[in-house]
């Protein structure tokens, strides 16, 4: 355990300098998980005025971008503030980008809708985009936001693929279009969980869907499994917790 | 054999290959060309540089530091790169603050970037999941905002 032995007041400020600081911080940033930030960098700024301009000025400590959106309204009100903070401090560099709304149909909709305009307005920043959880979203509302991106093109409301006939039913699937494949990380979609014991039941055949730039696309025999639609051939969906 | 010469004036024969570890070293020694001519290491005491010398002796042979620790590297290669420290790195930076730091500053003004990695890494283990005044202790920094900033600060700790 390193100890503090011997440092006088404001030593370190006077001392090091601050490139030497960005590059600590840099390093702190690498070990952070998502969920917290921009929170910690956040606090670095609030040490003292010089931390405070290195943190400010230092836009590759914004870069990661991680809004879930969660009731009460309180908690979707503050991950706006961040969010705006995050997306002005990290300038124009490009973005690693994150949108989790797992239960958004309870929160206060205009908050949601700020947010997701927010987010996906700035989606043409992104090196890399993953989504999940977006039942309840209201994409219909922030749709021109999505398609002024260059990275995420369309975005359609929902896509209904017709099931096969053993087990009947329809399997909803939203439509992901991506200019770039391989920016679109991951996106979780709910599925009904009589069609995921489905797509349980074909695990060992890995074959009907392949690895692709991180996410995973849809095979022509998994079309067939599926119903015989094929969605764009650049939609990637993740599946990885059915297989 | 290369001689150095520190701030407080201790003389070093440091092997080339190790003395080279330092970008600093390795210029100046190409800028003379083949002498005999000590180096000074004008912003370096020797408390600090034994330290220094322990590092590059015992690190002397690791593959040089490539550009894609810093740009195109894949994730687990940065993963591996920011977590791999050794038991005899995590006791070589087992030190005081003030040590902590001169390193970090001869490594800085030395040009030695695994070892100013490292010992940025070692600081920033200190400050990870602590609060701002925990920070303001650990490092003995004073709270110098203005009135006004300092509301802003207590605004923007209100939000996160």
């Amino acid at each position: 355990m390193v100890e503090n032995l011997a440092l006088s007041a404001d030593w370190v400020i006077r001392q090091v300098s601050s490139d030497v600081w960005r590059h600590i911080f840099g390093h702190l940033y690498q070990e952070l998980r998502d969920s917290e930030l921009p929170h910690a960098i956040l606090y670095l700024s609030h040490v003292c005025s010089s931390w405070r301009a290195i943190v400010n000025n230092a836009p590759e400590l914004w870069t990661r971008i991680y809004i879930k959106i969660f009731p009460p309204d309180c908690c979707v009100k503050i991950k706006l503030e961040l969010l705006y903070l995050a997306l002005q401090n990290s300038r124009e560099i490009p973005l690693n980008m994150t949108f989790v709304a797992d239960d958004s149909s309870s929160a206060n909709a205009r908050l949601v809708i700020e947010a997701g305009k927010l987010f996906f307005g700035a989606v043409k920043r992104a090196n890399s985009l993953e989504m999940h959880g977006m039942e309840g979203f209201p994409w219909k509302e922030i749709e021109a936001d999505i398609r002024t991106g260059e990275t995420l093109e369309t975005l359609s409301e929902i896509q209904k693929v017709p099931y096969n006939a053993e087990t009947g039913g329809s399997q909803i699937w939203r439509n992901l279009a991506t200019s770039d494949c391989a920016k679109l990380l991951r996106a979780e979609m709910p599925i009904p969980d009589h069609e995921s014991t489905h797509l349980q039941g074909v695990r060992q055949t890995q074959e009907f869907v392949e690895v692709c730039g991180g996410g995973v696309r849809q095979t022509q025999e998994f079309v067939e499994v599926c119903g015989g639609v094929r969605t764009p051939p650049q939609t990637f969906l993740n599946l990885d917790k059915y297989f | 054999m290369v001689i150095l010469i520190t701030s407080d004036n201790v003389k070093y024969v440091v092997e080339k290959d190790v003395a080279e570890l330092s970008v600093l070293v390795k210029n100046m020694l190409e800028d003379i060309g083949p002498s005999d001519e000590p180096i000074p290491l004008h912003n370096v005491t020797s408390t600090v540089f034994n330290k220094v010398l322990e590092y590059c002796i015992y690190h002397r042979n690791d593959p040089p530091p490539s550009d894609d620790d810093e740009g195109c590297a894949s994730p687990l290669h940065k993963y591996l790169a920011s977590h791999i420290c050794s038991e005899w790195d995590q006791r070589f930076f087992d030190v005081d603050q003030a040590l902590l730091f001169d390193i970090i500053l001869a490594a800085n003004y030395l040009d030695i970037k695994t070892l100013l990695d490292d010992a940025c890494k070692a600081v920033a283990h200190l400050i990870q999941g602590k609060s701002t005044e925990e920070i303001r202790g650990i490092f003995n920094i004073v709270n110098d905002f203005t009135p006004e900033e300092e509301a802003r600060v207590k605004k923007e700790n209100v939000s996160s």
